[in-house]
């Protein structure tokens, strides 16, 4: 039947269009003013797409923390963009990939309706009083010829000169279109008073937004048909209401491929609109006295309905965020309800931040990965715990690492194999599988491929855990000291590894993290020397047997494995403020003759 | 001279190269001036530090550091020589 129903669906809208188109061509003037603004709003969304590389992450960890920050990040994002949705699609995109969270990407979605507003006043304050298409048309070819350009920055602002230049083109066609059509029909005659003529009104709003799937051009609609009174100023603000609430589809529609703080985001959005919809509908009398006593102070004419229409959108959405802002953390609690969290367990080893949602812009699908990729190492470190015998709960505790291997010299048998299949395999085939989906420009693949080596290097060292495992288990418990102590050695040392490393992952105060690195390279290096000389030491001494020896030097050379790949790990996972600093910082990293260039000075 | 500065920087985004080239020495630098940072403090802690053992650990931490600063420093000139050609 849904399927049906799609399948009929397209060709009937271009069926009615067609007839339209050939009844009126005033009728078919608007609908391409339409098109050609939607045209735009793809364009400038693009445009801004080319500007979320870097930047815009480090933008919004900065102004996210207050709440008021997140109003005004959604505020001037909406602003600048002219679309609510596209801010409402990306913050999403940022709260699936776990970049922000839920309270925060309200204030972000509370803040760019606001935004959104400033649209209105544009259009009505100097779309319909300029000649609008005569600012189109430079801005058309100035902005295709930056799209040719090959360097990115250019590219985006091409795409959104282009797109401003498509919007404005749009506004005009929408304004002659109505001009004309006012001649032949008028629509005012299809007015209706009263709160059947709110409903209605209200309802071809919300409808005129689903389809167009932007607020914007539904109130350029409203304000270009209001400017040559093809509609009542009643019906127009019912219209208004409609768009307001309508506009919410974007972030259902974006929401439907996100995790569930994305899904609870997008609920608590309509619920604002919904909810401040309702009120305004039931009190459009008094609020349009509100509406003209703020037009009088602000010296607007009785019968400029265009801007008098700007103040009630406005009105309408700043109204909602100060009745919502105290309710917040009661809304926080209502969507949570709604949209209840999955048991922890039950989706332990499916991805948490990999969704179609998070793929939308490559900054976000990244960060989704990298998320996703520590949640695979901390499984991996309690898997390595375990299977070192040790507890993985006490590994970054305060005690010293030697006490904890000691009071831990029981072996306890534990399948690492199966720990693996459980707990790490399908996650990695996850962050594959999302990698794949990702474009491999230059900029990306650099960033793709680290994230890919680490995981690697994961699972390569869980290897090695297991094959050091089995002698481990045989001799932690000997009654020969020696080899006991010689492994619960190995125990300290790829704890004391996973200690340091801790400290370098979590060091806010360590501007050169991947740098930091290297001083474990070295004591990994030095430590390497180290085992052969306490071998030989051991063989002298005959304190531990020939077999026990050669053991003994396989699983120094596994240990040596693990902590090479965890720092390699890390290596990969860790990253600088901005990308080039990144960069930088693995070049400048130490390789192996470099370290030994620096172990041989130390020993000079 | 503040001129010169921007037109380098106009000429290098209208090639991608040359771009991708400057930006590798706009991080190098950044990264240099943090080693630089985290070099004095690591002297300063190695002065106040009474621990042999804890002030070995700091020596050789401060000589990885320069050793970074060193390779650092070299692929910077070497990337503002091949800049300037």
């Amino acid at each position: 039947m849904k399927n049906t129903l799609r399948k009929i669906l397209l060709p009937t809208i271009f069926i009615i269009l067609a007839y339209g188109f050939w009844v009126s061509p005033d009728f078919k003037e608007i609908s391409a003013g339409v098109a050609i603004f939607l045209f735009g709003m793809i364009a400038l969304e693009e445009g801004f797409k080319a500007f979320t590389g870097g930047i815009l992450e480090k933008v919004l960890r900065r102004s996210t923390d207050r709440m008021w920050k997140s109003l005004s990040f959604g505020f001037t994002a909406a602003t600048v963009m002219q679309s609510s949705s596209l801010v409402s699609v990306i913050t999403i995109s940022f709260l699936s990939a776990g970049l922000i969270g839920l309270v925060e990407g309200m204030g972000i979605i509370f803040g760019a309706n606001v935004g959104t507003t400033t649209g209105a006043w544009l259009i009505a304050g100097f779309g319909l009083k300029v000649k609008i298409s005569a600012y189109a048309m430079p801005m058309l070819v100035f902005g295709v010829i930056l799209i040719f350009q090959k360097a990115k920055s250019l590219n985006g602002i091409g795409y959104i000169l282009a797109g401003l230049g498509f919007l404005f083109l749009g506004i005009h066609h929408m304004k002659e279109g109505f001009e004309a059509f006012q001649h032949t029909i008028t629509l005012t005659d299809y007015a209706m008073n009263g709160f059947a003529g709110v409903v209605v009104f209200t309802l071809i709003g919300i409808i005129a937004t689903i389809i167009m799937q932007s607020s914007h051009a539904t109130l350029v609609l409203i304000i270009t048909a209001l400017s040559v009174q093809q509609l009542t100023y009643e019906n127009a603000l019912a219209l208004a209401i409609g768009a307001n609430v309508g506009t919410t589809i974007t972030a259902v529609l974006g929401s439907l491929t996100s995790n569930r703080d994305g899904k609870r985001l997008a609920l608590a959005d309509v619920l604002f609109k919904v909810a401040a919809g309702i009120v305004f509908m039931v009190l459009l009398q008094p609020i349009m006295g509100v509406v003209d006593s703020i037009a009088r102070v602000i010296g607007l004419a009785a019968d400029d309905y265009t801007l008098k229409l700007a103040v009630f959108h406005t009105i309408f959405n700043i109204a909602g965020v100060i009745i919502m802002i105290p309710l917040l953390n009661r809304l926080v609690a209502v969507v949570s309800a709604i949209i209840p969290s999955e048991d922890e367990a039950s989706f332990a080893s499916t991805p948490k931040y990999l969704n179609a949602s998070a793929l939308e812009f490559t900054d976000t699908a990244i960060e989704a990965l990298r998320l996703e990729t520590d949640r695979i190492y901390e499984k991996a470190i309690d898997i390595i715990a375990s299977g070192l015998s040790l507890d993985g709960d006490q590994i970054f505790s305060d005690a010293k690492v030697k006490q904890l291997v000691k009071a831990h010299d029981k072996p306890i048998q534990f399948d690492v194999d199966e720990a693996y299949v459980n707990e790490i395999k399908s996650l990695y085939g996850a962050i594959l599988d999302f990698i794949n989906q990702l474009p491999g420009d230059t900029a990306n693949s650099k960033q793709l491929n680290r994230i890919h080596l680490a995981n690697q290097a994961i699972v390569i060292l869980l290897k090695d855990v297991k094959h050091l495992q089995k002698n481990l288990l045989l001799f932690i418990g000997s009654d020969n000291p020696q080899i006991a102590n010689e492994y619960n050695y190995l125990r300290t040392r790829i704890t004391k590894a996973l200690r340091r490393l801790e400290k370098i992952r979590h060091d806010d105060d360590s501007e050169t993290s991947i740098l930091a690195l290297d001083a474990l390279k070295l004591t990994l290096k030095k430590n390497e020397g180290l085992l052969h000389e306490r071998m030989e030491q051991l063989i002298r001494d005959s304190s531990i047997s020939t077999e026990m020896a050669i053991s003994l030097m396989k699983d120094g050379n596994y240990t040596n494995q693990i902590i090479r790949q965890l720092i390699e790990v890390n290596s990969n996972y860790l990253k600088s403020e901005e990308q080039v600093e990144t960069d930088a910082e693995h070049l400048v990293a130490l390789d192996k003759d470099e370290i030994d260039t620096v172990l041989g000075e130390k020993n000079e | 001279m503040k001129i010169k500065k921007l037109l380098k920087k106009l000429n290098a985004h209208l090639d991608k190269k040359k771009e991708q080239e400057m930006q590798s020495a706009e991080g190098l630098s950044k990264v240099l001036k943090k080693l630089k940072r985290k070099e004095q403090k690591l002297q300063k802690q190695i002065k106040n530090e009474s621990d042999a053992e804890e002030r070995e650990f700091i020596e050789q931490e401060l000589k990885i550091v320069h050793s970074q600063r060193k390779k650092g420093i070299q692929l910077l000139s070497d990337l503002r020589k091949k800049e300037s050609k």
